[in-house]
């Protein structure tokens, strides 16, 4: 890195030319950005209109949920591919155990067996919550995940319990879920994904308790398998979780 | 100077520095974490815009709802993209992409 | 000029100046300490805009599920592991037993 000439350092030729097409581009979206006008746009209105008929009373979830489901029936999708090609990437079927070697002290493990309950009901929480204030599936799995997460690091039996059948029918759960219900509903007359208001309420739970499941193993598998431990490997490639 | 003015230009400011990071920085971490930034950047300008629309104190849902599966969405892709990376140096212990001309 | 422009204005100049500090602190695990505080920030900024779904969502999936991702990428790679989990290996140089 002696050479900073431009001249002879393609290093420093790359920064120079980034760092002028940057301003550039600052300029052009600060520009953009000023010039968006006062008028205000947008949905709030059409969704605050309708939301007596969507089944949950919060409009975030209501538009996550209902009016814009199918968004996030492929966005599970891609949660559910991503945890799939990071498995893939271990040849791991199963989440594998902890290594013993890593057993906590005694002042993490006390505060392990304090938090992470504590965790889980928050995160149960906030899935009941999710219907008329800030909280919802994607939180709670996420709270519920980063308690099964400190579970495993902390040495405890969580997630490496599931078999290989139900660790994939858990990452698959909110998907399915929702294919499920929205099918159910097509044959019965409605049009994919929309649901009839009287029963909205109950199948956005429903749905709403499978993509929390889904959300937490799937971060706890995204989490274990990002981990390319070389005796794990050696394991796994061994074939045969027993 | 309104709310909205404030984080819409932070969000433009954080979009280009995170920009230039992803072409100048080697490192393959400093660029995950330069296109995780990247995509905060763009959630930021969508909720300020939402907030700009609201109406009766109500901010609009949809960029919000947006926003939330966005996230799990880049944290999914962040994931993966560090265990292609970790995985890529398990393999060669290099942390940097190499490039086989050696152009750069 | 109210007070909470003043917070806000701060607050934007904050995480630009923590973006700029992530993407050129020297050391990378510095770097992923000062991307969680950005997290935690932006989960801030969130509330300010009146999207406290967001802000949650991003407290304990943008700081925390990736912070810790990015935490545990960052040991394996610089040989750095968690400081608060008793490693398998014998203490390293970086231990904080004192000299032997």
């Amino acid at each position: 890195m002696g050479n900073r000439d431009p001249l002879t350092d393609p290093g420093m030729l790359v920064r120079i030319l980034s760092s002028v097409f940057s301003v550039a581009l600052l300029a052009v979206l600060a520009f953009a950005v000023l010039d968006l006008g006062d008028e205000p746009t947008g949905l709030t209105s059409n969704v605050m209109e309708r939301i007596d008929e969507s089944g949950v009373a919060h409009p975030p979830t209501a538009v996550l949920l209902n009016f814009r489901a199918y968004d996030t029936w492929l966005e599970v999708a891609v949660l559910l591919l991503a945890a799939w090609g990071a498995l893939a990437l271990r040849q791991a079927t199963r989440l594998p155990e902890q290594p013993a070697a890593r057993s906590p002290g005694p002042v993490l493990d006390w505060l392990v067996r304090i938090l992470a309950p504590l965790a889980i009901v928050t995160g149960v929480y906030l899935l009941w919550r999710g219907t008329d204030a800030p909280g919802g599936a994607f939180q709670a799995g996420a709270v519920i995940g980063a308690a099964l997460v400190l579970l495993r690091l902390s040495g405890y039996r969580s997630v490496g319990l599931l078999s290989a059948f139900w660790l994939r029918g858990s990452l698959l759960a909110g998907f399915a879920g929702f294919l499920v219900v929205a099918t159910a509903l097509f044959l019965a007359g409605w049009s994919f994904l929309e649901y009839p208001p009287e029963r909205a309420g109950l199948l956005i739970v429903i749905v709403e308790l499978l993509i929390t499941w889904t959300v937490a193993v799937s971060f706890v598998a995204l989490f274990v398998a990002a981990r390319p431990d070389p005796d794990d490997l050696g394991e796994e490639s061994g074939g045969g979780h027993v | 100077m309104s709310l909205f003015l404030i984080y819409a230009l932070a969000a433009t400011g954080l979009f280009v520095i995170c920009l230039h990071g992803l072409i100048t920085r080697a490192h393959l971490l400093r660029k995950i974490l330069a296109l995780n930034m990247m995509g905060s950047s763009v959630f930021l300008l969508l909720i300020a815009i939402a907030w700009r629309n609201r109406i009766d104190g109500v901010a609009d849902p949809v960029p919000q709802a947006m926003v939330l599966t966005g996230i799990v969405v880049a944290v999914s892709a962040t994931a993966f993209a560090l265990a292609l990376a970790r995985r890529y140096h398990a393999e060669t212990g290099e942390t940097e992409l190499s490039d086989e001309d050696g152009s750069t | 000029m109210t007070f909470e422009m003043i917070f806000d204005g701060i607050l934007a100049i904050t995480l630009v100046w923590l973006c700029w500090r992530v993407l050129s602190a020297p050391d990378l695990f510095k770097a992923v300490v000062l991307f969680i505080t950005f997290g935690l920030l932006m989960a801030l900024a969130w509330v300010r805009l009146q999207a406290p779904d967001i802000a949650l969502a991003e407290a304990s999936i943008g700081a925390g599920l990736t912070g810790a991702l990015m935490l545990d990428a960052v040991g394996q790679i610089t040989g750095r592991r968690f400081p608060y989990i008793r490693s398998d290996q014998p203490a390293g140089e970086e231990g904080d037993h004192g000299q032997p």
